[in-house]
């Protein structure tokens, strides 16, 4: 579906021909949730490419056509096709000096993830150092994708892409008076798609490769408010007949 | 992204322009972003950094970082600690205990947050005890040349001589392989070394930086040229290092792999504490020398100083930020207050939090 249909649809629900919810606010919306979606679900795995050498035993998770990979779901050596398999920071047990990057190996043979919460500062530390010089790596892990344009066709499957319906309609809702309670249908709706998604998808990701998608565990809800609301209602009953007692 | 393009995104969701009679004001939304980001960093905990601290040779002790949360996994001497809990020291041999001195087996960390400790034990045996190398720590040094006499001091990094009246002391400087040079001054202030057959030479002169606090070694190669370099080099990928809790010293035009790092000083009473990259990225491996730990940690991304500072979040994370962000501009007591939604997005902000946690916890599981 093209994002202008996706898009159009947020609108129509709104009732709404672009006037407050205008083209570029929705799709500054649409986009918001792409990228979140990709965070959450892990949806947008591509394959990447970086070089291990002695002096460089950490490397920064590549981009792949300017997408920002996350992590590394496979790692392999490119040339030999030997696998690179995850480990715990806490498994390296460094009592030989060499294993804090001067040791010289024929290939690297496991890796660690640090610092995912950016891609320039999420990295890959790859023990040992390969003694060859410079080793590529190749690594299959998910992206969060560029921003959609309006002509563009998300990269979500297709049938997971009312998620970009939902998340446009909540946060149309959030930037409107008065809409909370629509605000939270949207996102439930939201977050169940989500969750379905993440159920197809986390097989791809066993856990110990250092992560996988989990479901998001949204606990708000509209009754919880209603409660509330009748609560705080009752009690300035009960007030107001004390004071007039 | 920078602050100010984010909230001019928030802003939208507002429907605050922030320009005639605002609701929100930037700097009131700035305030939310650095509590959002904060919270973010200790929901997730996805901020891995590394620090090298000096040990205290009479503790055992290093002090934390300001950002830190907990510690995962040390280093002493290039070696992998084990991290246990404070009672668990008991039950094993006595070298073990604190007040013993030998090669640390584990550390313990005591306390929290910034006021934590971090104590190594046994205590290493083979800290520095401080002057033990032949050096000429000093903040400065006088030379008369010529009838004139010259400072000679180091600022920003740059040696340099001014005419100034102090007591005169004329530094023997061993080279490499022995030989030793006088530092001498001509007339005009150009600084020069003598060869000196005999005398009691230093291995080099620390000179107190009077504008960083970093002190920079002044020697001399085999043929006598002068050369200063910083006393605190560094192992790693380093932006940045900070000197003495106080004063950052950026790598700007050196940025690059750092070679060697250790922290100085009196070891029972440190006077500086090197910090590579102190809440500005990571450093990559790092050797330790005998009187330092490398700490590795959860911490928090660099305090957001200005409108113009960088949210070093990933683009699929800054949702997230977005949704705490409107939590607390929807709880603002203002003509813009919504209880509702501000109680919707702060769980929303939560939930989603968690889930990052979760997805990637299995690192440390």
């Amino acid at each position: 579906m093209l994002v202008s249909q996706i898009v159009t649809n947020i609108q129509n629900t709104l009732e709404d021909d672009g006037v407050y919810a205008t083209d570029a606010f929705v799709l500054d919306v649409v986009n918001n949730g792409y990228k979140l979606i990709a965070a959450l679900t892990m949806f947008d795995e591509r394959r990447g490419t970086v070089s291990v050498s002695g002096a460089r035993n950490m490397v920064y998770m590549p981009q792949v056509s300017s997408a920002e990979m996350l992590g590394p779901a496979y790692v392999a050596n490119t040339s030999t096709g030997n696998r690179v398999s995850p480990a715990r920071l806490e498994e390296f047990e460094l009592h030989l000096a060499e294993w804090e990057g001067q040791v010289d190996s024929a290939d690297t043979m496991y890796y660690t993830m640090l610092a995912p919460y950016h891609n320039s500062e999420s990295m890959l530390w790859c023990m040992p150092v390969p003694s060859t010089g410079s080793v590529g790596l190749t690594i299959v892990g998910p992206c969060i994708p560029v921003d959609l344009v309006a002509t563009d066709t998300p990269r979500l499957p297709e049938e997971y892409q009312d998620l970009l319906y939902y998340y446009g309609l909540f946060g149309c809702y959030v930037a409107e008076p008065q809409r909370a309670e629509d605000a939270v249908g949207a996102y439930k709706v939201f977050v169940e798609r989500t969750n379905q998604l993440i159920e197809q998808l986390k097989s791809r990701f066993p856990s110990w490769q250092g992560f996988r998608p989990s479901p998001v565990e949204f606990k708000y809800t509209t009754i919880m408010r209603y409660q509330q609301k009748q609560a705080a209602q009752t009690k300035g009953a009960e007030v107001e007949e004390n004071e007039s007692k | 992204m920078r602050v100010n393009e984010f909230l001019d995104i928030a802003g939208n969701y507002l429907q605050e322009d922030f320009s005639t009679s605002p609701v929100w004001t930037k700097d009131e939304l700035l305030g939310c972003v650095r509590q959002v980001y904060r919270q973010f960093c200790v929901l997730t905990g996805l901020v891995d950094k590394t620090e090298i601290r000096l040990i205290n040779g009479t503790t055992g002790e290093a002090d934390v970082p300001k950002d830190f949360e907990s510690l995962y996994f040390a280093q002493h001497e290039q070696r992998h600690l084990d991290i246990v809990k404070l009672d668990e020291l008991d039950f094993v041999s006595g070298t073990w205990l604190g007040g013993t001195t030998g090669t640390p087996n584990a550390v313990s960390v005591i306390g929290s947050g910034d006021n934590a400790a971090v104590r190594y034990v046994p205590v290493p045996s083979s800290v520095w005890a401080g002057g033990s190398d032949s050096t000429l720590d000093m903040t400065a040094v006088y030379l008369t040349g010529g009838g004139n006499q010259y400072l000679v001091d180091v600022v920003d990094g740059i040696l340099r001589t001014t005419l100034a009246v102090g007591a005169d002391n004329y530094p023997v400087i061993a080279s490499p392989s022995g030989n030793r040079f006088m530092l001498l001054v001509t007339t005009n202030g150009e600084l020069h070394t003598f060869a000196m057959p005999v005398g009691t030479a230093v291995d080099y002169v620390g000179l107190t930086d009077a504008s960083s606090d970093l002190i920079w070694e002044l020697t001399c190669t085999d043929s006598g040229e002068l050369v200063t370099t910083p006393e605190y080099a560094h192992i790693g990928l380093a932006t940045a290092a900070l000197i003495d809790n106080a004063t950052y010293q950026d790598f700007d035009t050196e940025y690059g792999i750092v070679v060697d790092m250790y922290a100085d000083g009196s070891t029972t009473s440190p006077a500086y504490v090197g910090r590579v990259n102190s809440s500005r990225g990571l450093s990559l491996y790092a050797y330790t020398s005998d009187e330092a730990g490398m700490l590795w940690y959860k911490g928090a991304l660099p305090e957001l100083g200005s409108l113009y500072s960088e949210l070093k979040l990933s683009s699929g994370f800054l949702p997230v930020i977005l949704h705490g962000v409107l939590s607390l501009a929807y709880a603002h007591n203002g003509d813009g207050r919504d209880p509702q939604k501000a109680e919707l997005l702060s769980q929303v902000f939560i939930a989603e939090c968690e889930a990052i946690k979760r997805g990637f916890e299995f690192r440390w599981a």
